[in-house]
């Protein structure tokens, strides 16, 4: 098989079926996982916001119900010392709020009425700070912040003073992403050992394919007869196996046949053309009478005779499987056309007293005039060659449903039955020795067989030995001619 | 020396004929596989010119069954070249392999290589007192000249060499001299022999009264 240039086909990578499977087998893996991390990784987030929400929620509530518990004015709105340690150390002045940043701790805030802080834990310093909107004076209201990093919850307090609790969620974050790169690198290695694990699947899968491509590759025009060993006959790859196997068969069988018909075709050119040299050679080895030459020139002429027939024939066949593209086929009159060639091969019938008798219906058929010609003369000639002195030939032409049906019965010599099935074989003959005094090469049959077929029809020959033989042929009537004729 | 021509081409089997007869071979002719195995089995000859493709009987078949009875010589003629077909030809029990279409001097000279190898005489010169006979060129000198014979005269020379040491029958010698169709006279040998005694020297051709003739080797 030639090759392809490098570039016009895809590279050797993405043409192998196991490579591309893998290709699809992975990037089904890669979407169904990926798919379900970034789930869970959504999942878990919202998971870990809410119970940080709900943490810095009941704090913010907490210190709210504690101020209204022991705040009697707005200016009382502190955080008992035990409280306010869990926020970090209070500040003694709470005017300057900045000075110790609360890392990761949550801190706090109240201001009272009019937005100044009554209390306050260390708090962040890189966003600053300012009074939040009082949230609405549902009590369980209560409404979210968010500045950079840090997340905040205000809460009405007591007296009208707001309490703010806030944290930061870097802690949050950096367990997400732990929780993030573990999904990867579990995610990959699944990936990893599932891909090896389909690497050695599609190898086991694909083996029977090697296989079968190593054994291909041994069939060649030398070696024909290689087979595909079929193992399981019902796996999907016995099933190739025995398709191939097939194929190969019928591509032998052609094979044998094209050889065997290269082989008859030469023998029959050969033996002419043996009579004409050695005739030749013989005639020019010394000096002859008039009488000898003008007997070796006349076997020269009967050899030259013979090939020019093999010749034709040869040609005739090669057309027809050459096919009907050569000539526009046309609507043929039948009758006249049978009519014609019985009296074309007249002469021959006289000369081998024979006689012919015709019956033609009127009736046309769709096709090419010179072959149906070919067909009809060699098989009336073939009735009139295999024939004996004082026997008749009958052509007789006529409609059935909507075919032409052209019978061609001779009451000759007959064709033993054994013979009888290749007949329309290339040159295939009964007896080479009766064929050869006819002229015969053992190509008209087939050739009319090739002409009838490529016209739609079929050709059937019924013989008895001793008794005749007769051949029916069946061909389509023209379109506008089907149905019975008047 | 006489050759059997198995070919069913009527006009090339007598074309045959004719060329292997003015050679000085005489020569039958069977049409047919059938009847070449008969007439094969039936007479001595001393090689046979078998086609391949034959009606009734093909060659493959009539060599197979020569060859459980007898050693004739056979050269195979086919219009098949195949390499296989050679070889198949060959190991048939074959001697000779000739594709068609050939010279005819090719099939003589073949033909002579064979009948010579068959009778043990493979050398082409042979020396009897002062007559040298070159067989594969059909020539006869008499000391260093040339002494020009008839066809069937050196025919007669050529199976007496051949059988050099042995007796050779009037009868042989009309059996493998002279074909079926030949209207042959009792007295046709001693015509030939007398012919060459006169040509090449009496004691050539020692005559053994009432059995035939010998040349001692």
């Amino acid at each position: 098989m030639p090759e392809l240039p490098a570039r016009t086909r895809p590279s050797r990578w993405t043409r192998s079926i196991r490579v591309r499977l893998l290709i699809w087998y992975s990037a089904a893996l890669m979407f169904i996982l990926g798919g379900s991390g970034v789930a869970l990784y959504f999942a878990t987030r919202r998971a870990e916001f809410e119970d940080f929400d709900a943490q810095i929620e009941s704090r913010a509530r907490g210190i709210a119900v504690a101020l209204a518990a022991s705040a009697r004015s707005a200016a009382e709105c502190r955080l008992p010392e035990e409280l306010a340690r869990y926020f970090g150390r209070p500040k003694p002045k709470p005017d300057q709020p900045h000075s110790e940043e609360p890392g990761e701790r949550p801190y706090y805030l109240i201001w009272d009425s009019d937005g100044a802080v009554i209390d306050a834990s260390p708090l962040p310093s890189a966003v600053p700070l300012f009074a939040p909107k009082p949230p609405p004076h549902d009590p369980h209201k209560l409404r979210w912040r968010d500045r950079d990093i840090w997340r905040e919850a205000v809460v009405a307090g007591p007296h009208g003073t707001l309490v703010l609790v806030g944290r930061s969620t870097e802690g949050v974050q950096r367990h997400l992403q732990h929780f993030l790169a573990r999904l990867i690198a579990i995610g990959s290695g699944a990936l990893a050992a599932a891909l090896a694990g389909g690497w050695l699947l599609t190898r086991k899968a694909l083996a029977p394919i090697a296989k079968i491509t190593a054994t291909a590759e041994t069939i060649s025009l030398q070696n024909t007869s290689q087979r595909i060993a079929v193992e399981e006959t019902e796996s999907e790859f016995g099933r190739l196996a025995e398709v191939l196997n097939g194929a190969f068969d019928r591509l032998e069988q052609a094979l044998d046949r094209q050889v065997a018909f290269t082989a008859d075709a030469s023998h029959e050119l050969r033996t002419p053309l043996t009579v004409l040299i050695t005739s030749l050679d013989l005639a020019l080895r010394r000096e002859r009478s008039p009488e000898q030459y003008r007997s070796t020139l006349t076997q020269c002429l009967a050899a030259a005779r013979r090939m020019e027939e093999v010749i034709a024939k040869l040609l005739a066949l090669a057309r027809v499987d050459a096919g009907l593209a050569a000539q526009q086929p046309q609507t043929i009159d039948l009758a006249d056309l049978v009519r014609e060639v019985v009296e074309r091969l007249a002469p021959l019938a006289e000369s081998r007293e024979v006689a012919c008798s015709t019956e033609a219906a009127a009736l046309q058929i769709h096709g090419l005039p010179d072959r149906v010609s070919l067909m009809v003369e060699t098989i009336v000639e073939n009735a009139i060659l295999y024939n004996r002195p004082g026997g008749a030939v009958d052509v007789r032409l006529a409609v059935d449903g909507a075919n032409a049906v052209l019978e061609v019965s001779d009451n000759g010599l007959g064709v033993p039955a054994a013979d009888q099935p290749h007949l329309f074989e290339r040159f295939y003959r009964v007896d080479r020795a009766r064929s050869r005094q006819s002229g015969g090469c053992g190509l008209g049959l087939a050739i009319a067989k090739g002409i009838v077929e490529e016209h739609g029809g079929t050709i059937r020959l019924t013989s008895e030995e001793g008794v005749g033989t007769r051949v029916t042929v069946c061909l389509p009537l023209a379109p506008h001619d089907a149905g019975p004729v008047n | 020396m006489r050759v059997l021509v198995v070919e069913d081409d009527r006009d090339l089997g007598k074309t045959l004929c004719d060329a292997l007869e003015e050679e000085g071979f005489s020569t039958d002719w069977a049409a047919d596989g059938r009847q070449g195995l008969a007439k094969a089995l039936t007479r001595d000859y001393d090689a046979i010119v078998l086609d391949v493709m034959l009606p009734s009987l093909d060659g493959w078949t009539v060599l197979n069954r020569l060859r459980e009875d007898k050693n004739t010589p056979v050269l195979i003629l086919t219009a098949r070249d195949a390499l296989t077909d050679k070889v198949r030809g060959l190991n048939t029990g074959a001697d000779d392999y000739l594709t068609k279409p050939f010279a005819l001097e090719e099939l003589f000279a073949r033909l002579r290589s064979l009948v010579r190898r068959a009778a043990k005489q493979p050398a082409p010169i042979v020396r009897v007192g002062d007559v040298t006979i070159d067989l594969s060129a059909c020539r006869v000198f008499k000391g260093d000249a040339e002494t020009p014979l008839s066809a069937k005269e050196y025919a007669t020379l050529e199976y007496l060499i051949m059988h050099r040491g042995r007796l050779v029958t009037r009868r042989m010698l009309q059996d493998h001299l002279y074909d079926e169709h030949d209207e042959t006279v009792s007295n046709v040998v001693e015509v030939y022999i007398a012919a060459l005694r006169k040509k090449l020297g009496a004691e050539i051709i020692h005559t053994r009264r009432g059995q035939g003739y010998i040349v001692h080797a």
